[in-house]
């Protein structure tokens, strides 16, 4: 096998992914006290943050959780350890008792070996909350994860994919996924070919209607990836009779700023927010899609701009479930006559609480449902959340580590098909699927439902 | 007033008026500070009752451990029990309602649970690679608590425990005939009292942020 | 920047691999390149159409067209683009057609 020859990748083989620019050893531990300190007084995550920084009881109650950790039985993957890296440099540095008695009440100066430990061990968590869950003091490890890998990212370290990623969309009409507008346009026109042979009726994707309702905004990815998924929505707005648009100035919800940044949070939610004002669209549906739901949902009202404050957002899941309990959609399950199950994606679940929506459209939609165990609170998450889908080095780890509860969960089941309605799962679940040689098809939801639903031929 | 007349007859009101005053700042403190990213954890419980139902169920069971840590369930659910079964048959002893003898009890219970507790730290491979140095602390000077007033209530001499209570709290304290042992109860128990509000322990007051103001707070 | 030697030959490519350049590639990288990503012996007509395929898209629109678009236009469905590029349509079948690696979700 040829030998990709690399300088740069040789030059720190310690850490499991490649960033683009980290800074330079002996400048790390000044620079990381300077960011703690700006995110404790920035107060943000004040009360949160302060909670679960000051009261884990060590209990590791989350270990039986954390399905990282069940697969490598390693104590850098009990949740509590991991959380303790940055819980023990906040007593130090930022309690009156941490300063004055130091290791005695567990706090520990940092050092350039416990960065190293951070930059493995921040990445080796899904932020999948499952620990949150039954956690007897309800601390969140999954929070602590995330200040983690802010504080690191501006240390520059980040996987190199999704700072690629995140710089390509912040270009002047940019995308995660680079897609030049004049391809994004010629993908629409094959996709509204493509809805007319399935549909038999005519069903446009309205682009740039000023005064839609509906703004919508899928991951980018779906439009190399997910053509099922994108037909499914299309047909499912024109269905229900929906006003609604697709921006052509920003078509990207992808927020990775969450897994790693808030100042890249904030802009690639406000640019976002721009695209829906232009428009003059009131609400803004995000496709598809965990983490950028999630960031919109959460982090609106903290990042967003004033002006942008009165613009609704809400995941498609929400507005196809409308839809379907206002009776607008005409669905015939007998289209999808396998044996279906549902991934409740963790940003979705958990962080959402959109448990309900989507089974009640599957069950409207497939003639056999199961479900998966655990299930809803306590599904197991995907294996790659948290932005680690994305790092292709951690593709590996993904496939032998992170995802092995799911694949003995999703192999229980006996389904045909997993539907998992986030572009982050999807990526992974597909792999897991031929990693793993499982006899399963991935599915979006709405690819079920935009099989299911029925149109008039004449109308 | 001598050092023992201190200690007898001063130092405890000192002690709760510490131990109120830490814990209010604690809640005051952490009532001040906001949350602008809603962290929800969802399911949330439903309505009121349903919060309730899981924060009595919880509190009274420890169900979280039960389920996924039994090994150390053991230990800190009898420790909390013999906590709340210590100031449940002291109330009910003073009131002449119970004997001495649950009271005792309830403290066997707690240092039996501090040491295995302790123990199971020093033992399970995770729960020794979590453990620093503050949490042996903790449990530790619980214990030499607990050992402190199992000697000191064990009969001895005339003097009743029961009056020397009633007097502190009737505001009359008499606190002369304490013996040695006693002192050092009083004096161990009221700095563990003081210390408590500002130690990792403080969870009696954080649970109700980190689940009410937190976990459960919708969108 | 990293390089790969192929078939005698020395190429720029990212770290994943993938050519820093549309116009430095040629038949002899593909063909060379093929066994490192589970194809075995010497590529086919139909991988050479779908190379060829992929290419002419990228010159017109600056990235690889849609997986779906990919299947229609070419008549053939996911199953045998896997077959073909076993690590898949994004890593396997742009790689050997000489497109800068995908970015985002992909």
């Amino acid at each position: 096998m040829s030998e990709i020859k690399d300088e740069t990748r040789g030059a720190d083989p310690k850490y499991a992914f490649r960033s683009e620019a980290p800074l330079p050893r002996e400048e790390r531990v000044a620079r990381l006290l300077k960011t703690l300190e700006g995110i404790l007084k920035a107060g943000i995550y004040d009360l949160p943050l302060e909670m679960y920084l000051n009261t884990c009881a060590k209990c590791n109650n989350c270990a039986e959780q954390c399905q990282v950790y069940q697969a490598t039985g390693d104590v850098r993957d009990l949740p509590a350890w991991r959380s303790n890296l940055l819980r023990r440099v906040y007593r130090k540095h930022f309690t009156p008792s941490g300063k004055l008695f130091g290791r005695l009440v567990g706090a520990k100066e940092v050092t350039e070996e416990d960065i190293d430990a951070m930059v493995d061990g921040f990445y080796r968590c899904t932020m999948c909350r499952r620990c949150a869950v039954n956690c007897p003091l309800a601390v969140d490890n999954a929070l602590i994860t995330r200040i983690g890998r802010v504080i690191l990212g501006d240390l520059g370290f980040a996987p190199k994919n999704m700072t690629g990623s995140v710089k390509t969309q912040l270009l002047d009409g940019g995308n995660t996924s680079a897609i030049p507008k004049a391809a994004f346009i010629d993908t629409l026109d094959f996709l509204e070919e493509e809805l007319q042979d399935e549909a038999g009726v005519p069903i446009p994707i309205p682009r740039d209607v000023e005064g839609a309702e509906f703004l919508f905004a899928a991951p980018v990815s779906d439009y190399i990836m997910e053509a099922d998924t994108l037909i499914g929505i299309a047909k499912t707005f024109h269905a229900a009779k929906a006003s609604w648009t697709i921006g052509t100035e920003n078509f990207d919800a992808i927020n990775y700023g969450l897994f790693y940044s808030d100042e890249k949070l904030e802009k690639i939610l406000n640019r976002l927010l721009a695209e829906a004002r232009r428009l003059k669209c009131k609400t803004l549906v995000i496709g598809e899609c965990g983490h950028a739901t999630k960031a919109g949902l959460l982090f609106q009202k903290v990042y967003g701009r004033s002006e942008y404050q009165d613009i609704k957002i809400k995941s498609i899941l929400e507005v196809s479930h409308r839809f379907l309990k206002e009776g607008r959609l005409r669905l015939d399950p007998a289209k999808n006559p396998d044996l279906v199950t549902y991934h409740d994606p963790c940003n979705l679940g958990r962080g959402a609480g959109l448990y309900e929506e989507p089974r009640e459209l599957l069950r409207a939609a497939v003639m056999n449902y199961i479900e998966m165990t655990p299930t809803r609170g306590m599904n197991y998450c995907c294996g790659g959340g948290g932005g680690l889908v994305i790092a292709e080095d951690l593709h590996t780890w993904r496939m032998e580590v992170g995802g092995l509860k799911k694949v003995e969960q999703l192999r229980a089941t006996k389904a045909k098909i997993v539907v998992a309605p986030c572009a982050n799962c999807k990526k992974q679940l597909r792999e897991l699927i031929q990693f793993h040689k499982l006899d399963m098809e991935l599915a979006g939801l709405h690819d079920v439902l935009g099989k299911a639903l029925v149109f008039e031929k004449n109308p | 007033m001598t050092g023992s007349e201190f200690i007898a007859g001063v130092f405890p009101y000192i002690t709760i008026g510490l131990f109120l005053l830490g814990t209010g700042w604690r809640f005051v403190r952490w009532l001040s500070l906001p949350a602008h990213v809603k962290w929800t954890l969802y399911p949330v419980p439903e309505g009121i009752a349903g919060q309730l139902r899981y924060m009595i169920k919880e509190i009274f069971t420890f169900e979280t451990l039960y389920r996924f840590n039994r090994r150390l369930w053991i230990g800190t659910f009898s420790l909390h029990m013999a906590m709340g079964g210590f100031v449940l048959f002291l109330i009910l002893y003073l009131a002449h309602w119970s004997p001495a003898f649950p009271v005792r009890a309830s403290l066997w219970l707690l240092l039996i649970s501090l040491i295995y507790i302790i123990w199971l730290r020093m033992n399970d491979r995770n729960l020794r690679a979590l453990s620093t140095f503050e949490e042996y602390f903790n449990l530790a000077f619980l214990a030499v608590v607990a050992a402190a007033s199992l000697i000191a209530s064990a009969p001895h001499g005339l003097f009743s425990p029961r009056a020397y209570i009633i007097g502190l709290l009737t505001f009359r304290p008499d606190g002369v005939q304490l013996t040695g042992d006693q002192l050092l109860a009083v004096f161990l128990g009221g700095l563990f009292l003081i210390y408590l509000p500002w130690s990792k322990m403080v969870h009696y007051v954080s649970k109700y942020f980190t689940y009410h103001m937190i976990n459960w707070q919708k969108h | 920047m990293p390089q790969i030697e192929l078939a005698g030959k020395t190429y720029d490519v990212d770290e994943d691999g993938f050519l820093q350049e549309l116009d430095k590639w040629n038949e002899e990288f593909a063909q060379a390149y093929a066994n490192t990503e589970g194809i075995e012996g010497q590529l086919t007509e139909e991988h050479w159409k779908l190379i060829h395929y992929l290419r002419n898209y990228f010159q017109q629109f600056g990235i690889a067209p849609m997986i779906r678009k990919v299947c229609k236009d070419n008549g053939m469905d996911l199953k045998k683009l896997y077959e073909l590029f076993p690590t898949g349509p994004a890593k396997g079948a742009c790689k050997l057609a000489g497109l800068s690696k995908p970015t985002g979700c992909v």
